[in-house]
């Protein structure tokens, strides 16, 4: 028998806390002035995003890059690491490496890369991070059209390539990835989502043939590759368990991957969004194996029953109602799907209803994610788009290459509004958005942002809405659990609200966020609960915590909480 | 005015030497007749009509409509804006535009002419019915609904337009305003798929799971390939807890997937190929299309398509197996009757030839092409009387498109 979903929590109680009457007091406590402003150069951060085109439309130079948040010096300040790809391999030479930027406080960042012998020069993608051998310090792992590389963090400011040692160098065409321990055993496992099987030497020639009118293909037209999940053993190797796990399929094409224990029993589930291909939901059985429950809980298509391109994606409570939701961008031409979480009988998608159909359906998606931006205590959405085709013109007259980003304001009642043009001009700028993450990087208590953008500069967009709610932010450490607390499930109560959310590690497309948990409680001045349930299965809890502040909750340091209490 | 007399706008001649090249195939559809289904606007002003050469203007009209059909929507527009000329002031033929540039993915130029259509005529439904869809495609539904009220003061109780005003509403989460649209839509129309499909959604959203999956079957019934229904009566029965029961309805719909999926992906290719045919470009038509054939080799339309790009390269060998091919598979396919008849015409079979076009004609009379061709037989004989009857014919015909299942367009996938 599987063990409860909280222990010494039960179930009504925990529902009955999830929005009491009167919980609406904890909306916004002051005016929300607009904007964002792109801090980018003056940040120094001068990164540019090179995809190697040259007019033969190789399908992975479209696709790239993600970016990353991390802490790596330990310093308690988010620093920045963005995958480049450069010249196409095979092709030319490519001179693009990826750059890691570290947090130098007073909003300025510095370029280490060369220090820290971490500027991969692989045909870059994407990039998850964790401290995978539990040693303390943030370890980061890049995907790549080719190897992809393991970075073992030294501590000493620098990063070894361990990729051959820890065995997880998969030369395919790898996109996302995240790390979560699966099976609790106190180390983060790998999975990595891969894409199509495209090779340099049979490309194809789509598009109308006339000058100028060459596009990339449809990923219909090119095999599935088959994604990973590798074990961590505990000695700073990984072993290839996708089989044996029951997660080997070839049907999906992977751009996007999200753990979330979406059924609440206490270990990770794994969602993947696949383009042109059913989008997969894997529960974890807790004995090591998943089962496929894509088609019984209904997350896989649009309400169409058609697979869609699915890009990015995220878990979160949108809803307050305690279970993780799940939102994915998708296509031009197709909407955005949000799908609200029903318990044992699965999800139902809300797109339409909620306000995120019809606005989503000239746009083409890829970085997204919940935040809550404005800390009224509800999750928001945001979404970085950009067409796929550089010549999207040619093809139609009401979809553009450069798009502008989505900021969708959570109204309550399961509504969402686009503020994005309220946001600023910086916020509104069109770009070719491919990755993004959201975090709090000058801790200033509100959630910022940075996108990256296909063959031009990344941009990092601070939140500089200076509202008068409040907020909390949390840093979890596991010691029985893995140190990076990934998994961890985390109720913040104030106001008689408890708010749900999970330590993530990459989501979004390519990218992820603060690994720290950034929670707005609005008007609220006292968090007067924080109960994390921890991978390992220790549940504990912290009392009246002051809001506007980072915590560092340590698993075993705080109140435990026994079954039946 | 007699809206089918011939007239001197047929400009390209019949010579035999026209049938070597598809591209000419393609190209002559010289047929007149400027009929738009349901739009009661089918014939322009009178004072209009007095004003130019009727008989051009329907030559050009009805090329770029049957372009547009066959998905060549540059060349479609060519031939509509020359109409265009001849006749400026007529609705059918910015209705046309408009169905042409939002099949092309150009949404904001078919809400353009289809605003042009309604200005000139201001009580044209196509019109609107064409505008409504480019304003939902546009992601724009307060626009949508100005649209659907007026065309339903135009026409109350339209079924078609009470069924769009319904998804409207269920998109905008108003449920009980959906469920009372689509009902009214469904009383008018009961055979409408997409209707019942909606009102179940509907009711699913009200968390009226078992009105759902009744509604849900009852799309099934009407369209048993329907994956929305399929998909969401498996939904549907889970939410209300009959477990058993949603996961054959999930098999079900596993099932009609996973067959949609492996023909999708032999058309992927099919699509490209067809869409180089179309483009003139044989050669990589031929590269494309043996592929698929290969492996689907049942595919008669795709043996047939190979065939004719063969014999427009001049590779008759290869034309006359897979035309033969594509009519062994389809015996029923006028297409590649057509096409073997002009191959044989090319070698000299004349005899052959006329029967094959004559068997084209006999299996669909309203096929304008195989008359062209046996016109340009008869003449090449000095049958030149014979050949004039086969002209003329081929100048009356009149092609409409085929009026897509809910009055909606369909749009090939691509990025």
């Amino acid at each position: 028998m599987r063990p409860p979903l909280f222990p010494g929590f039960p179930v009504p109680l925990i529902l009955a806390l999830v929005c009491l009457p009167g919980c609406g007091g904890g909306k916004r406590a002051g005016r929300t002035p607009a904007g964002w402003t792109d801090i980018t150069a003056e940040a120094g951060i001068s990164f540019r995003h090179q995809s190697g085109a040259r007019g033969q439309k190789y399908l992975m130079e479209t696709l790239g890059s993600g970016v990353c948040f991390l802490d790596y010096d330990g310093d308690d300040r988010q620093d920045l690491y963005l995958v480049n790809s450069g010249e196409v391999p095979g092709v030319g030479r490519s001179m693009a490496r990826n750059a890691l930027y570290r947090n130098l406080g007073g909003g300025k960042f510095r370029d280490v890369t060369a220090v820290a012998g971490i500027g991969d020069r692989g045909y870059g993608m994407g990039c998850t991070v964790a401290d995978y051998d539990n040693d303390g310090d943030q370890d980061l792992y890049v995907t790549n059209y080719g190897d992809n590389r393991l970075f073992r963090n030294e501590g000493d400011g620098t990063f070894l390539d361990v990729t051959v040692q820890a065995g997880v160098g998969d030369p395919r065409w790898g996109t996302s990835s995240a790390f979560a321990d699966f099976d609790n055993d106190g180390w983060v496992d790998l999975y990595v989502a891969n894409y199509v099987d495209f090779r340099i030497e049979k490309n194809l020639y789509c598009g109308e043939p006339k000058p100028g009118y060459r596009t990339y293909c449809h990923p219909d037209n090119f095999q599935a590759l088959p994604d990973v999940l590798y074990r961590n053993l505990g000695d700073g190797t990984f072993k290839d368990v996708t089989r044996e796990a029951g997660l080997y399929t070839a049907e999906g094409k992977g751009l996007g991957v999200v753990w979330t224990d979406y059924d609440g029993d206490g270990d990770v589930d794994l969602y993947v969004a696949n383009d042109a291909t059913p989008n997969f939901l894997f529960r974890n059985r807790g004995d090591g194996t998943f089962g496929n429950v894509t088609w019984a809980a209904g997350v896989g298509f649009s309400e169409e029953g058609l697979p869609e391109a699915g890009m990015g994606v995220d878990a979160g409570d949108f809803n307050r109602d305690g279970r993780m939701d799940l939102f994915v961008v998708n296509l031009s031409h197709e909407t955005n799907s949000l799908y609200e979480n029903r318990g044992e009988s699965g999800f139902l998608d809300r797109t339409f209803e909620s306000g995120l159909g019809q606005p989503s359906l000239l746009a083409l998606g890829f970085g997204a994610g919940f935040l809550d931006f404005d800390n009224d205590g509800d999750l928001d959405i945001f979404v970085n788009n950009g067409h796929l085709l550089d010549n999207i013109h040619l093809y139609s007259d009401s979809v553009t290459y450069a798009e502008t980003n989505m900021l969708f304001e959570n109204l309550g009642g399961g509504r969402f509004l686009d503020v994005a043009g309220k946001m600023g001009e910086a916020f509104r700028a069109p770009g070719v958005g491919r990755g993004s993450a959201a975090g709090d990087w000058d801790d200033d208590g509100d959630l910022d942002l940075v996108v990256t953008h296909s063959g031009r500069p990344v941009r990092l967009l601070r939140n500089d809405l200076r509202n008068e709610n409040h907020w909390v932010g949390l840093r979890l450490e596991g010691t029985r659990s893995n140190r990076s607390a990934i998994g961890a499930r985390v109720g913040v109560e104030a106001g008689g609200v408890i708010l749900w959310d999970e330590v993530r590690s990459a989501s979004s497309y390519l990218s992820q966020n603060d690994l720290r948990m950034h929670v707005g409680v609005g008007a609220k001045i006292q968090v007067t609960n924080v109960l994390v349930r921890w991978p390992g299965g220790l549940t504990e809890t912290w009392r009246d915590l002051p809001v506007d502040r980072y915590h560092h909750l340590i698993e075993g340091s705080g109140e435990s909480i026994q079954q039946g209490n | 005015m007699d809206t089918r007399s011939p007239g001197k706008g047929c400009r390209l001649g019949p010579g035999l030497g026209v049938l070597l090249g598809v591209a000419a195939f393609m190209g002559s559809a010289c047929a007149g007749g400027a009929r738009e289904e349901g739009s009661g606007t089918a014939s322009p002003p009178p004072a209009a009509a007095e004003r130019y050469d009727r008989t051009e203007f329907l030559l050009h009209f009805q090329r770029g409509r049957e372009l547009s059909r066959r998905g060549a929507r540059a060349a479609a527009e060519k031939e509509l804006l020359r109409a265009l000329e001849i006749a400026p002031g007529e609705p059918a033929l910015h209705i046309a535009l408009g169905k042409n540039f939002f099949l092309g993915n150009f949404f904001g130029r078919a809400a353009a002419e289809f605003q042009r259509a309604i200005d000139l005529d201001t009580h044209s439904l196509p019109a609107r019915l064409g505008l409504i869809q480019v304003q939902e495609r546009l992601g724009n539904p307060d626009e949508t609904l100005r649209v659907v009220e007026e065309a339903l003061e135009m026409a109350p109780g339209h079924p078609e337009v009470l069924f769009l005003r319904g998804r409207l509403n269920y998109r905008r989460g108003n449920y009980p305003g959906a469920v009372e649209d689509l009902r009214a839509s469904l009383r008018a129309a009961p055979g409408n798929a997409e209707a019942f499909f909606h009102l179940g959604l509907a009711h699913l959203k009200q968390d009226r799971f078992v009105q759902a999956a009744e509604q849900f079957r009852e799309t099934i019934r009407v369209d048993p390939g329907h994956l929305g229904a399929q998909q969401n009566l498996g939904r549907a029965l889970r939410l209300q807890g009959a477990d058993r029961g949603a996961e054959e309805e999930e098999g079900r719909f596993r099932e009609i997937r996973d067959l949609q999926d492996r023909k999708r992906q032999i058309l992927a290719h099919r699509d490209e190929a067809i869409a180089a045919y179309n483009a003139g470009d044989f050669e990589s038509a031929v590269e494309r299309l043996q592929r698929i054939v290969e492996v689907r080799a049942e595919d008669g339309q795709a043996a047939t398509y190979l065939g004719s790009a063969y014999l427009a390269l001049g590779k008759f060998g290869r034309a006359g197996d897979f035309l033969e091919r594509g009519l062994r598979l389809d015996p029923q396919n006028q297409f590649a009757l057509m096409e073997l008849g002009r191959l044989s015409a090319i070698r000299g079979d004349y005899g052959r030839a006329e029967d094959l076009l004559k068997q084209a004609i006999q299996l669909n009379p309203e096929f304008p092409f195989p008359h062209y061709f046996l016109s340009g037989l008869y003449r090449s004989q000095g049958r030149i009387p014979e050949s004039l009857r086969e002209m003329e014919e081929f100048r009356k015909l009149d092609v409409p498109s085929p009026k897509p299942p809910n009055g909606s367009f369909s749009t090939e996938r691509r990025y």
